[in-house]
């Protein structure tokens, strides 16, 4: 008899079941014994019923925000971020945008919809104060226009910046809540056009939300980033 | 008037004019938004010539209506 062996007596499991440093003694069915290796370091066991040992390792979701783009802009009269991927929030955040003329407006939709499909409510001060609320916009946010009014400064602080966070946008069965924080500032700061405000506000769709555009609601300019700024889009899990 | 269309699954950047189909919605919304400027604009017109009619500033108008 070897030593540390069971001796082959019925109802006993052999020692040679086991192979290796960390190897468990499972089983996947009555009276049927069998070896589950040790998953890699950091890795949880989870039942698994599709497993044939009705457990499986599994490893810590990695959660929190991944930079999916960053997107300098130059010269643009619309931007569109596309495949959005399938996190939980999208958070896009754009700071120093700039007009190349006055008179001018960038706002947002999604999936490019120009139909009457976003509600929302928007607080707003500098240039006046107040708030403003519509059932039935055609984009996301409306006096405030997240990436600029009269944006056409030169300076680093005449810039619109601001960030959009967006919920649950690839559901194909709920509505999707965003929230809009933004402030811009216009060259002289004179027209009563520099501003700031939240909006918060739902797409009134079902339909998965595939594509963010940035583009024109008014005017002929396009826009820029400022040097040593960004448009960043992170995917929150 | 170029578009930029980031493709967030492969990082991949395509720069293009923009189609038929957006410069015409592109035309609708500065429609739009002209629309509701003038409309803004003529009911700051009216209440200005209503406040000379009246006699009275926007100051004592809001006073009159209870306002802050």
């Amino acid at each position: 008899m070897t030593i540390g062996r069971l001796p082959s007596v019925e109802g006993g499991i052999q020692p040679t079941i086991v192979d290796a440093k960390g190897d468990l003694i499972t089983a996947t069915a009555a009276d049927t014994p069998a070896r589950l290796a040790v998953g890699t370091n950091g890795q949880y066991l989870s039942a698994d019923s599709t497993a044939s040992t009705g457990l499986a390792w599994a490893s810590v979701s990695a959660g929190g925000m991944t930079l999916i783009s960053e997107t300098v802009a130059s010269g643009l009269s619309s931007l569109s971020f596309s495949s959005l991927g399938s996190y939980k929030q999208l958070l896009l955040v754009w700071h120093g945008i700039q007009h190349n003329a006055a008179s001018n407006i960038f706002n947002i939709r999604f999936n490019s919809d120009s139909g009457n499909n976003y509600i929302w409510f928007n607080n707003y001060w500098g240039g006046g104060h107040g708030h403003e609320v519509s059932t039935n916009s055609y984009a996301c946010q409306q006096g405030m226009a997240p990436f600029g009014y009269h944006t056409n400064g030169t300076g680093a602080s005449e810039v619109a910046n601001g960030f959009l966070l967006l919920d649950n946008y690839t559901s194909t069965t709920k509505s999707k809540a965003y929230q809009i924080q933004n402030f811009m500032r216009t060259p002289t700061d004179t027209a009563g056009d520099s501003r700031g405000g939240n909006t918060t506000g739902y797409y009134n769709s079902t339909s998965a939300i595939t594509s963010i555009d940035v583009f024109r609601l008014s005017g002929a300019s396009t826009f820029s980033n400022y040097s040593n700024t960004t448009i960043r889009l992170y995917g929150i899990s | 008037m170029t578009k930029l269309i980031v493709n967030c699954e492969t990082g991949e950047t395509t720069l293009r004019e923009l189609n038929a189909e957006e410069l015409a919605q592109q035309a609708i919304d500065e429609a739009e938004i002209a629309a509701q400027q003038a409309d803004a604009q003529a009911k700051e017109t009216a209440r200005a010539a209503l406040l000379t009619r009246l006699g009275i500033t926007a100051e004592e108008a809001q006073l009159l209506l209870g306002g802050n």
